[in-house]
């Protein structure tokens, strides 16, 4: 613990030159501006300031993308608040409430209250952050290759669960959708082509880049476009400094939505929007002034951006340790980390140990610069709101081409973008989630030769895979995930539930 | 390309194994996903359970669904270029400008020209409905000319120069 803080203090330190603050405020600010722009994505802008960033040392370029993480997913809140759409889709529950306060004249006072929750959700996730990496990196220690077969089937079953909640079958479609698309290209194991059909640039496989630009670039392009747009809340501005004894009014919502964010945060490929919605619910199912919410509750606001940012070191945990996303920006991260040649993973604390404490420190300076800039330049960022999306998409389409050539220079890239933007909008504007997919196609190469490796190693049986310790923990819960998603078994529980209950008030009465 | 069994692989580790996993349990859940369909179909509910799929957590208000209801936030729509309405045509003007510039226009010209035509083009075909008075089509031409300029001439000076990246 005394050596982790030691790594954490260094990293701090080593933050604090000139060259490092330029960073960490060119690209938190870029971030906040990303996120309040409906169509730009904290995926978008993480995927697009990646190849920026090739030819910076990577310590530097890891801060950077940080930076633009942290700062998109507290962005979004502004158009949540002041336009009722959420800049990314963590922010949809902070518009509930958000907006609401705005049209009653207290936009100001929903900014900074959004403004706090995020910097407190963000704070709390890097103490969760630089205290649960650790030691599960040395738990994953134990992961062989039955384990990382199960965690990325756990991966796909519980983010398709969590992402579409109303239909689970589309969110699993969509994770396996995902997979096999990671199947194309060369095999991890003897580099054999698949579905390649003699093509080369299809042996290269579809890179993850290219497929996230196109889904979360060129699919948000196509919807901004389809949907109507939407004027900000105008009137005069009262204050955005928020009252240090209304926030902590609700400290207990403050700490209960952070560690539930982080938990959210640290399941692969849920993130920030389920941190943000399992927040305000558990704020709304323990709250006295539960009347308020959908009206304009403060407590709402706060649990909503408290979840979603304390998502964001809570995603970060399973990419460093485990080289899983915990969500579909952290698997840029991820992409990036590899770019940069870090190699995240069960080994990270033995290879590199004051790394993830540097991660810690580059949130750490990422959120301070977000509160910064979040209070200071509330009226000047607004104007960044009136720019018409008419105009502003077609730069956006050029940024995603640009970022989907510039990873390998090669127009294959800028068509698999294309394609995948297509797909992506076919599939959304059916109810499939997206970030299934995604997490499908980062997990496909894990999937694939773990499955492989451990038949190898278990000459074809499959005991191995079923009564290991951790296999059998994972298999079983995804197992009740998968029970659970069924209406039938729904329906049954509900019954028996309410059965227990007249049960039990009968008997109490008597 | 050899065989597989020529560089020594087996069953076990085949690369088709996973692939033919994945295909069996996706027609699977699509299989599901059609019997419910029919099912539903005969009873006569299909489109009550094809509200659009969103995060939401359990007996909570789902996010406001502006993407796919098409009606949009109820406040006052203003400045906003043109978007009053969800329209599908708009979505195949920006699907074929973007597919266009992305197949036809990179590599064929300069790229700062290919990016001043898909701007300049986009942005004039949103706002088409200013075209129709001489001083409004003479406004829309000249900010999306800046703005298809300004574009031109930043996205390779940021890449190329500062960040040192190739571009198409």
């Amino acid at each position: 613990m005394g050596e982790g803080l030691g790594y954490l203090f260094q990293a701090v330190l080593s933050f604090l030159t000139l060259s490092a603050l330029f960073n960490i405020a060119w690209a938190t600010l870029l971030g906040i501006v990303v996120g309040m722009l409906p169509g730009l994505t904290a995926t978008l802008g993480v995927a697009l300031l990646t190849t920026l960033t090739f030819t910076m040392p990577s310590g530097d370029a890891i801060l950077v993308l940080i930076c633009m993480y942290v700062g998109a997913i507290y962005g979004g809140s502004r158009s949540a608040i002041l336009l009722n759409i959420p800049g990314t889709p963590a922010n949809a529950a902070t518009a509930l409430d958000g907006n609401p306060l705005a049209r009653q004249g207290r936009a100001g006072k929903a900014m900074g209250i959004a403004t706090a929750g995020s910097f407190l959700g963000s704070m709390i996730g890097m103490v969760l952050l630089a205290s649960i990496a650790p030691g599960l990196a040395e738990a994953a220690l134990r992961f062989q290759s039955y384990e990382f077969f199960w965690l990325a089937i756990f991966g796909i079953v519980i983010a398709g669960r969590l992402t579409a909640l109303d239909d689970p079958l589309k969110g699993w479609i969509a994770g396996f959708l995902g997979l096999l698309v990671a199947m194309v290209g060369s095999e991890g194991i003897y580099s054999y082509a698949r579905f390649s059909y003699g093509n080369t640039d299809f042996s290269g496989g579809l890179g993850l880049l290219p497929v996230l630009v196109g889904m979360f670039g060129f699919t948000e392009i196509l919807f901004v476009m389809f949907q109507p747009a939407a004027s900000a809340v105008s009137g005069a501005l009262d204050s955005v400094i928020p009252k240090v004894r209304e926030v902590l009014k609700y400290w207990q919502t403050i700490i209960r939505s952070g560690v539930i964010g982080t938990l959210m945060g640290l399941i692969p490929g849920v993130g920030e929007d389920m941190g943000a919605w399992v927040s305000y619910a558990a704020a709304r199912g323990s709250s006295k002034e539960k009347h308020l919410f959908g009206k304009g509750s403060v407590e709402g606001l706060i649990a909503a951006e408290t979840g979603n940012n304390a998502a964001v070191p809570g995603a970060l945990i399973p990419v460093l340790t485990l080289a899983v996303p915990g969500s579909a920006p952290a698997a840029v991260l991820l992409a990036a980390l590899f770019i940069h040649g870090i190699r995240p993973g069960p080994l990270i604390m033995i290879e590199s140990p004051s790394f993830v404490y540097e991660v810690t420190a580059m949130v750490f300076m990422a959120t301070l610069a977000m509160g910064f800039f979040g209070i200071l330049l509330t009226k000047p960022l607004l104007t960044v709101l009136r720019i018409p999306p008419t105009r502003l998409m077609p730069i956006i389409m050029v940024l995603c081409t640009v970022g989907s050539f510039a990873i390998a220079s090669r127009m294959f890239d800028v068509w698999v973008m294309l394609a995948f933007g297509i797909i992506g909008f076919v599939l959304r504007r059916a109810g499939f989630p997206l970030a299934p997919l995604i997490l499908g196609v980062v997990l496909g190469p894990i999937l694939d030769s773990n499955l492989r490796r451990g038949l190898l190693l278990s000459d074809g049986s499959i005991t191995p895979f079923i009564m290991r310790p951790i296999s059998a923990a994972l298999w079983i819960a995804i197992l009740i995930t998968v029970l659970l998603g069924i209406p039938a078994v729904q329906q049954a529980l509900g019954r028996l539930f309410k059965r227990r209950n007249a049960i039990s008030s009968s008997s109490s009465d008597a | 390309m050899p065989r597989f069994e020529a560089i020594g692989g087996s069953t076990l580790n085949a690369p088709g194994l996973v692939p033919g996993l994945l295909g069996g349990i996706i027609a699977l859940l699509g299989g599901i996903m059609l019997v419910r369909f029919l099912l539903a179909k005969r009873r006569g509910t299909v489109g009550a359970s094809a509200a659009v799929t969103t995060a939401v957590a359990p007996g909570e208000q789902g996010p406001p669904d502006t993407l796919t209801s098409g009606t949009g936030p109820d406040i006052a729509v203003d400045g906003t270029g043109g978007l009053q309405a969800p329209s599908n045509t708009r979505v195949m003007v920006a699907l074929v400008l973007g597919v266009v510039f992305g197949t036809i226009l990179i590599g064929r010209m300069p790229f700062w020209l290919a990016v001043f035509v898909f701007v300049f083009t986009s942005i004039v075909y949103n706002e088409r409905t200013s075209l129709k008075t001489r001083s409004g089509a003479i406004r829309v031409l000249l900010i999306a000319g800046a703005i298809a300029g300004a574009t031109g001439f930043a996205v390779p000076f940021v890449f190329e120069r500062i960040f040192l990246v190739t571009l198409p």
